[in-house]
């Protein structure tokens, strides 16, 4: 079990979002303010913890043929209770993440990481590939939300910061609104994962120069 | 709240075109992504997703109405299982598209590879599903919303095929290369699309 | 031997996929007996918090939802039918109506009017939505809530030639606000 390599893996190297390229209908729908991407990024780190840990640890006695099946009830029990408790203490989030808290449970990360990591690893370590792709998947959530948001609506922080409305630092009529908009996603996730290309192709490019 | 013919096809239209599940409600990315360098591969997803989005309303419909909904004893419902019960379904109702697919059809099951059992995490059905118990929906609406959704799903798909057949010649800087510009092409449509907003006919 | 071997992997499956379902039921109910409580307690606490926004007054509001037919009304600018939810009767100032206006971009709209004795609105409440964040979602800020103080008559968007400017990028939205506020003011003129 390697810590340090699990944690580099989660947030960059293989990050679900940015490098795996899984998880997208949330990361497009719901980063229109900090609020809703720390939110969604929260939950599906620990629903995503808890998964992992209930199929690493029932991994031996889970017969190959409906493991999938399995996993998806484990899976789902734990978005239920994260929805649940969200409608009873956290209304706030629940109802501006809506119809995507539910849909958690087809994240293709956490089903993912269950048949690819959990199902073969222990306890301990699958637990912890939980936290660090989850908090990839917060990192990369983060990063949409504070773009979109600022180009969108000038602001920073939305939902959370100055009483929910966020810190105005673009003047209002200045603001491109279709970054709010479907068409921003997709543009937005666009740039970003091309960035992250680029980044990712550079070392090479300097290593072959020093050859 | 009798649904009309007029009703039915409004809600048909607005899951096509003016609330497209793809474009404008971001459900089913992954195979939307996925699935789209071919139009051919498109079109048999997008078939085989119209007929799962369909079927899994038409199921889950009776199953929600009459075991989750249900008052018992205590005075609750079982709504709670909704998320739990739905997603077993569409997994089990996969289970047998492929299985027909594989027996019937073995050149589109080739095709569509290990996109077929991916229907499974579709947020686009679960998102059906889901939408159809929140809005309350007859079993007539929501089989008509299901249907409507998945081609909305496929013209999407469709549409976006087409477009990267024909941007496969052309050039791009490396970084773009493979999804981002496939993202910035589908973020164009989405433009496109958002042109039928308000859009009322019956 | 096979054929054993068969059966009892068969029954393997069936067992441990059983009851993994049954203990998820049984947690999940559990919670759910724990968070019933609360998620009611939320959606009253709305409501009451959107009575008193829409029309302060002194004491309780008395639900009379019964008073009222239970038609949904069909509202002369638009055509549209809009279902009404409640009635509740504000003492002696006026009523305040929830009713579903239905042509939000995202769906329907839980919204509340209230409407005093001369049939002028006291204000409005956005209870539960689902337009877009940024542009529809607009359409639950006070600021652009207070236009619809102290107007009578008939209600609409200055594009369609009334009183009230539409949120920028958000005429569909509007527009449903509108709805649900002629709505209102019907509902309360046939109460009297």
């Amino acid at each position: 079990m390697n810590v340090k390599k699990q944690f580099w893996d989660g947030l960059i190297t293989q990050n679900p979002v940015l490098v795996q390229l899984l998880g997208m209908c949330p990361t497009l729908a719901i980063t229109t303010s900090l609020f809703n991407g720390l939110g969604m990024g929260l939950s599906v780190l620990i629903i995503l913890t808890c998964a992992n840990v209930v199929i690493s640890a029932l991994r031996k006695i889970i017969p190959n043929k409906v493991r999938i099946a399995c996993y998806i009830v484990v899976i789902a029990s734990f978005v239920t209770m994260v929805d649940l408790l969200l409608k009873a203490f956290v209304p706030a989030l629940s109802k501006s993440l809506g119809l995507f808290i539910p849909l958690i449970v087809v994240n293709c990360i956490i089903l993912g990481r269950a048949e690819g990591f959990a199902s073969k690893n222990g306890i301990g370590a699958s637990a912890l590939d939980g936290i660090f792709q989850g908090f990839g998947n917060m990192v990369a959530l983060t990063i949409m939300c504070v773009i979109r948001e600022f180009l969108g609506a000038g602001t920073f922080g939305g939902g959370l910061l100055n009483g929910g409305k966020g810190i105005q630092i673009l003047p209002p009529d200045t603001v491109a609104l279709g970054m709010i908009l479907p068409v921003g996603g997709f543009l937005t996730l666009g740039v970003v994962i091309a960035a992250v290309q680029y980044f990712m192709n550079k070392p090479k490019k300097t290593k072959e120069v020093a050859k | 709240m009798p649904a009309s013919i007029a009703s039915l096809l409004s809600i048909a239209l607005g899951a096509v075109l003016v609330n497209n599940f793809v474009l404008s409600q971001f459900l089913g990315i992954c195979p939307f992504m996925g699935v789209s360098k071919k139009v051919d591969t498109a079109l048999g997803m997008g078939m085989a997703v119209i007929f799962v989005m369909g079927v899994a309303s038409a199921v889950n419909w009776p199953i929600n109405k009459f075991i989750l909904e249900r008052q018992y004893g205590g005075g609750g419902t079982l709504e709670f299982l909704q998320t739990v019960t739905f997603i077993l379904v569409i997994a089990s109702l996969v289970q047998f598209v492929e299985m027909f697919l594989q027996k019937s059809v073995p050149s589109l099951y080739e095709a569509l590879g290990v996109y077929l059992p991916l229907i499974t995490t579709n947020c686009a059905v679960l998102g059906v599903v889901l939408q159809n118990t929140q809005k309350g929906y007859t079993f007539a609406e929501s089989l008509t919303y299901g249907i409507g959704g998945g081609i909305g799903f496929l013209v999407a798909i469709v549409l976006f095929a087409s477009v990267r057949e024909r941007m496969e010649f052309g050039k791009c800087p490396k970084s773009f290369e493979g999804f981002p510009i496939a993202l910035v092409a589908a973020s164009l449509i989405a433009l496109a699309f958002m042109g039928f907003s308000g859009l009322k006919v019956w | 031997m096979s054929e054993a071997k068969k059966q009892s992997s068969m029954a393997s499956l069936v067992i441990v996929l059983a009851v993994i379902c049954l203990v998820s039921a049984a947690i999940l109910g559990l919670i759910n007996q724990v968070t019933v409580g609360p998620i009611a307690a939320n959606t009253e606490k709305t409501v009451q918090e959107s009575l008193r926004t829409v029309m302060p007054i002194d004491g309780d509001y008395e639900d009379v939802t019964d008073q009222y037919s239970g038609d949904p009304v069909t509202v002369d600018v638009t055509g549209v039918s809009v279902p009404v939810k409640a009635v509740y009767k504000a003492a002696d100032e006026g009523y305040v109506v929830e009713t579903m206006s239905p042509n939000g971009f995202g769906g329907a709209l839980d919204m509340m009017a209230g409407v005093d004795n001369d049939g002028n609105v006291t204000g409005i409440a956005i209870i539960s939505h689902a337009e877009t964040s940024g542009l529809g979602s607009k359409s639950t800020d006070p600021e652009w809530q207070a236009q619809f103080k102290g107007v009578n008559g008939t209600i609409g968007v200055t594009k369609d030639g009334y009183q009230i400017n539409a949120i920028t990028g958000s005429t569909i939205t509007s527009r449903a606000v509108c709805d649900g506020v002629n709505a209102a003011i019907a509902v309360v003129e046939t109460l009297g």
